[in-house]
């Protein structure tokens, strides 16, 4: 694979991986490392890399696991500090865009305070686009446990959203 | 799309039963201004699905990782030309092993050679090996005679270094 091809095919990509890293990581900086390290191992990979049926699907499994890898680094860091009194990390960068109204950052909130399957799979589906048998491929689930996850997420999401209009927030 | 078309695209929405089609119809429909009192609720999740779906990554990063990209090129064609250096080490010690092989062989072949075409009568073989021991017991006691001589040396130093004390 040329240089040329990695950069026309692959490269793309980056936006997708990067919020899906962004998702579940919640941090700028380390999330395009994450998408950074994706690209080298697919780069070292690229003669084997036509055998892959779902080049995409591929990469986001990598990215997610990668991601994992990285949450439970960093927990261990967290633990090893002893609890250092720190704000966790706000993306400001996402932030403004999301703050645009207070009520997409009360929907942020609502996205977050899912179950990380539930969320996972309602990024894949709602803002990725992806069919059923993706995410499937990209959590590592069977495609009806994700439909019936995607059901429960978006249910929770259903009853919070009329919870929150009926208290006017 | 009237009020009623997108109401029930709503509750097969929440019945995950559309298509990812009627999905971005969904969500185009939320993004615009005109939208139905009744559904003004769910405007803001739509909105949120769209804003999230256009986050994208700092500007610059695909130049950082083509740079990458190229160091490691640069880095595989040296792995490579090691890699073909160990095979022509491999080869010539390959080569230089059997050429050595061959000569210890052709070595080995012309000892037995002699060895075998010497005599045939064991009798023969016997006089000639007395012969030769003969020979050398001669040398030998040619030699042992220089070296008494050398010991009669030697005690006439004995001689000089006693009396030097």
């Amino acid at each position: 694979m040329h240089l040329k091809y990695f950069k026309n095919e692959i490269l793309p990509l980056k936006d997708k991986l990067f919020r899906y890293a962004l998702s579940l990581l919640k941090n700028r900086a380390d999330s395009e490392d994450i998408v950074q390290e994706v690209f080298m191992r697919l780069w070292q990979k690229r003669n084997d890399l036509m055998n892959i049926k779902n080049i995409e699907a591929w990469s986001m499994t990598m990215t997610r696991n990668l991601t994992l890898d990285k949450i439970k680094t960093k927990k261990r860091e967290f633990n090893n500090l002893s609890r250092i009194d720190e704000k966790p990390n706000v993306e400001s960068g996402t932030d403004r865009m999301i703050e645009r109204t207070e009520t997409i950052y009360e929907i942020k909130k609502l996205i977050n305070s899912l179950s990380e399957k539930q969320k996972q799979v309602i990024v894949l589906r709602d803002i990725e686009g992806y069919s059923y048998q993706e995410i499937g491929e990209i959590i590592g689930i069977d495609q009806n446990l994700v439909k019936v996850t995607l059901f429960r997420a978006r249910e929770n999401v259903r009853k919070k959203l009329l919870k929150t209009d009926q208290y006017g927030l | 799309m009237d009020y009623k078309e997108i109401k029930a695209l709503l509750e097969k929405y929440w019945n995950c039963e559309t298509s990812l089609e009627e999905e971005a119809q969904l969500r185009q429909y939320f993004s615009g201004e005109e939208i139905h009192e009744d559904l003004k609720d769910f405007k803001p999740l739509f909105q949120y699905f769209k804003s999230e779906s256009e986050i994208s990554v700092s500007d610059g990063f695909d130049e950082k990782l083509i740079e990458k990209i190229k160091e490691k090129k640069g880095d595989g064609k040296h792995r490579y030309l090691n890699i073909y250096y160990k095979i022509a080490a491999a080869v010539i010690l390959i080569l230089f092993v059997i050429t050595v092989d061959q000569r210890f062989i052709a070595v080995k072949e012309k000892a037995t050679t002699i060895v075998q075409d010497t005599f045939e009568d064991p009798e023969k073989a016997l006089e000639e090996t007395k012969k030769a021991l003969l020979l050398v017991s001669e040398k030998l006691n040619k030699g042992k005679t220089n070296i008494i001589k050398l010991s009669e040396f030697n005690k006439a130093e004995k001689v000089i270094r006693n009396k030097n004390l």
